[in-house]
């Protein structure tokens, strides 16, 4: 629900207000940079540098009604050249596969082992896709975005977001079967599950 | 369909797990605020240059451009000193002005300026990027108004091979985005904000005159070089020559054409992917226009010329 009064009293300038906005917007703004960059160090400056642009330019957001939308279109392009500007330096990021190693002691059963594999599996997947597809992904499934939103946000036709969004989904499925065959052969094997597999994302 | 919603759900539950993984501090609201009022306290210029530093300075070229960007302002700041402004605008070797108004394949337009501003070795690029609308959102206006805007008559082909299109309707659109950058593409940027009137603040603080302007026009739906676009520009400044005179002098009509064939490598670095492409760039003066067509699709030489002498050919 978009709060009309907050925003107008941003837009005057009311710095107090805008605080009351950031908090409001925070934990999503930083958790979208960090799937959208797949980048935990640098989440939370893109999320910073999002918030103060939203801050000079929200004077110029016509209709509050697409403040969600206007917003994440900074966010997203904030992502995209923070992203690329700290591309070169290594993040290190093993808290995926530990999680799953940490769980999968004896009294678990194979199917929660399994399910949390999946999802290790999905999220790799993820983080495998171009930056423009990522995006859709994490936009529509994550964010909720509808396609005329996700559309609003990345300037383009909703034919695009549509056929990114499919084709997106198509790598995943392609991703998911080389990975779900290279897994099954693991979970056969028992014990050297994921083992090898700790290995640093960049 | 009972897979697909399986599937649907196990992206949603994956998402939403990894984005756990990352702990969210509740400090932002005081982050931002504290940089907001901080910001505040400065002028146009120190905000910027504040901003610099916030965003970070990656490269030697991007330090020496901020310096320059220093001096500038310091210019700016000091102009009621003319022995200061001066010497700054003596330091500008060129500045050319463009704007860029695109046509995509989907319907939607793109209208984006540009300062590009050479001193030494260095170029800076000022640019606003304005945003894209659907068809129904906004007003579409002809060439005529484009030519309003830009200030000279933009000459179009009557003749464009079958792969080509000809956009009849564009748009001038309100600003949205803007940066600086030392790179074309962008890639080399130095800082990047919303706020056009702050970049537009620095631009005149700056003292810069716009001494060219371009129309570019899009032949085709190619987003870029790497999709083969096929770019058509009209400018009333002469086009940066970065090939040297290694161009070949042809004869169409009564004008002399300079027609660039080289092999290039393009990278698409959101892809990971590089192909080699023909890259031809065919350029013409006609009176004080100057006419200039790049193009990656794979047209042949004697496509373009005839592209060109349809357009020398109208009045």
């Amino acid at each position: 629900m978009i709060d009309h009064n907050l925003i107008n009293r941003c837009k005057e300038g009311d710095i107090e207000a805008f605080g009351s906005l950031v908090e409001k917007y925070n934990d999503m703004a930083v958790r979208t940079a960090f799937l959208v960059t797949g980048r935990s160090d640098i989440a939370e400056d893109i999320a910073q540098e999002a918030f103060i642009q939203c801050f000079y330019s929200l004077k110029k957001l016509k209709d509050n009604e697409f403040f969600n939308s206007w917003f994440y279109k900074i966010l997203v392009r904030v992502s995209w050249k923070m992203a690329s500007k700290h591309k070169n330096q290594v993040s290190v990021d093993s808290s995926q596969m530990e999680g799953i190693l940490g769980s999968s002691d004896e009294n678990k059963t194979w199917d929660i082992v399994e399910t949390k594999l999946r999802n290790a599996e999905v999220s790799k997947a993820i983080e495998k896709l171009s930056p423009k597809l990522k995006t859709v992904i994490v936009l529509y499934y994550y964010n909720s975005f509808q396609i005329n939103e996700i559309s609003m946000i990345l300037g383009c036709n909703e034919n695009t977001v549509k056929s990114r969004l499919h084709k997106a989904r198509k790598k995943l499925e392609e991703f998911l079967m080389k990975s779900h065959k290279h897994e099954s052969k693991k979970i056969i094997i028992g014990k050297g599950v994921g083992t090898d597999e700790r290995s640093n994302t960049i | 369909m009972k897979d697909q919603i399986q599937f649907d759900l196990l992206i949603k539950k994956s998402l939403d797990n990894k984005s756990h993984e990352i702990d969210v501090s509740d400090n932002m609201p005081e982050r931002v605020k504290a940089a907001i009022n901080y910001d505040m306290s400065k002028s146009s210029v120190q905000r910027f240059m504040n901003r610099t530093a916030t965003v970070g300075l990656f490269s030697r070229k991007q330090a020496a451009a901020a310096m320059l960007l220093l001096i500038f302002s310091m210019a700016a700041v000091y102009n009621f000193n003319p022995q200061v402004k001066a010497w700054a605008q003596k330091q500008i070797n060129q500045i050319i002005n463009t704007i860029e108004i695109t046509l995509s394949g989907d319907g939607s337009h793109i209208k984006s300026s540009e300062k590009i501003i050479t001193a030494g070795d260095e170029t800076i690029h000022v640019s606003t990027e304005e945003r894209a609308y659907e068809n129904d959102d906004i007003p579409d206006v002809d060439i005529k108004e484009v030519e309003a805007v830009a200030g000279f008559k933009v000459k179009l082909p009557d003749y464009l091979p079958e792969s080509l299109n000809l956009p009849d309707k564009v748009s001038v659109l309100d600003y949205n985005y803007s940066w600086v950058s030392l790179n074309e593409d962008g890639s080399d940027y130095i800082v990047d904000t919303t706020d056009s009137d702050l970049a537009k603040e620095i631009m005149n603080d700056m003292a810069i005159n716009a001494k060219a302007r371009n129309v570019k026009i899009k032949l085709n739906d190619a987003k870029n070089e790497f999709d083969g676009l096929c770019l058509f520009t009209v400018s009333n400044g002469q086009f940066i020559n970065i090939y040297g005179n290694q161009g070949k002098l042809i004869n169409i009509l009564d004008k002399t054409a300079t027609l660039y064939e080289n092999d290039v490598t393009l990278n698409n670095e959101s892809q990971n992917e590089t192909k080699k492409v023909t890259e031809r760039i065919l350029e013409w003066q006609d009176g004080d226009i100057h006419y200039r067509i790049d193009d990656y699709s794979g047209l042949r030489a004697d496509e373009l010329i005839k592209i060109a002498e349809s357009i020398i050919k109208k009045l």
